[in-house]
């Protein structure tokens, strides 16, 4: 049984189904990440395990979810980005959070332009949701650079959130992927 | 690559994404109050996709139980180890047909398999000390409560299971 998850590339970067050695990135970024102050907060080694094989298990349930992000010229996982549809969700939502080693160079950015396109191109989902908890203003940030704008506030949960509206893939203004 | 357990009554079958209401079915009723993720359907819903992505990281994970000749999943029974635990587990969730047996074949099966194929040297149930049900499965098994052995919590019982017989190590 393996992830019916696809390889997409860009310039640096590869997005690859999730494997066991990932593993060991994910929980320290789970558990001692202060970045997850807007994510829903730190958590043990057992939650951060149970995320994990929930997460490949997404794949199996959805026909998509989260990608590790490689950084191609280390090979080094360095964040997930993807598509997330948990139940509860309101839609499919194009969702990221880059390692502690993978932040500040932009990796978000170019694996969500990938993910964006691949959602599109290839599900024909689109234009995405992005549920961004009011106090990540990185996350925010990121999304308005990607041509994403606030649509209404949204409760995750207890988290007073914001949804924004992605760019369809195929707008004039998403810039398609750059692959290697 | 299909792989599965066959006993007298029984297919054990990796689970299936079809799975889930059955499932989501069990975990939103009063049988499920041993469970965290009773009544909850985010955890349910997570829960369940654990169980899909323990079997792709391991190559093996909690059988989907179901009747010959019939794909239904009535139960979950099987190996469940995640990273952090103390040892290796078989765990077990029936959703229907108590008291017909049915838990104890499936759960022989799995012990039976994690020893003679999974190879395990020991293999552990971890109990609610207030799950009467469950604590009767294990001593039907045969398991003995380990009162020095390390559970997942405090409250935790460990029931050992001994090896099969006829199982060569």
């Amino acid at each position: 049984m393996m992830t019916p998850a696809p390889t997409l590339t860009t310039k640096r970067l590869t997005l690859r189904g999730p494997i066991e050695s990932d593993l060991a990135l994910y929980r320290d970024f789970i558990v001692n990440s202060p970045r997850m102050a807007s994510l829903g907060g730190n958590d043990d080694a057992g939650k951060a395990w149970g995320g994990f094989i929930s997460g490949i298990g997404h794949w199996h349930m959805r026909g998509y979810g989260f990608f590790t992000v490689v950084d191609t010229a280390t090979d080094t996982p360095v964040g997930r980005c993807g598509l997330l549809n948990h139940v509860g969700w309101p839609e499919p939502e194009l969702a990221y959070h880059m390692f502690d080693n993978g932040e500040g160079q932009g990796f978000a950015f170019e694996a969500a332009i990938a993910v964006r396109h691949w959602a599109g191109e290839t599900l024909g989902l689109g234009p995405l949701v992005s549920l961004i908890a009011k106090t990540n203003t990185r996350s925010m940030a990121l999304a308005t650079r990607l041509g994403a704008v606030a649509e209404r506030d949204y409760m995750h949960g207890d988290e007073a959130a914001t949804v924004f509206r992605n760019l369809a893939h195929d707008h004039a203004d998403a810039i398609a992927p750059v692959a290697a | 690559m299909s792989m599965t357990l066959q006993t007298p009554r029984l297919v054990m079958r990796a689970p299936e994404p079809g799975d889930w209401m059955a499932f989501h079915d069990f975990m939103m009723s009063d049988r499920a109050t041993a469970f965290d993720s009773h009544n909850d359907l985010g955890k349910t819903w997570r829960a369940f996709a654990a169980e899909l992505g323990h079997w792709q990281i391991f190559g093996y994970g909690m059988w989907a139980v179901t009747l010959r000749g019939d794909n239904d999943c009535i139960g979950f029974v099987g190996p469940w180890t995640p990273p952090d635990w103390p040892e290796t587990e078989i765990g077990w969730m029936m959703f229907s047909h108590e008291g017909t047996g049915i838990a104890t074949e499936a759960a022989f099966a799995a012990v039976t398999h994690a020893y003679d194929v999974l190879g395990w040297q020991s293999a552990v149930s971890y109990v609610g000390h207030d799950n009467a049900r469950s604590i009767r499965l294990a001593e039907k098994l045969g398991a003995k409560l380990d009162v020095a052995a390390k559970g997942p919590t405090d409250t935790t019982l460990v029931y050992r299971h001994p090896v099969p017989k006829g199982v060569h190590l």
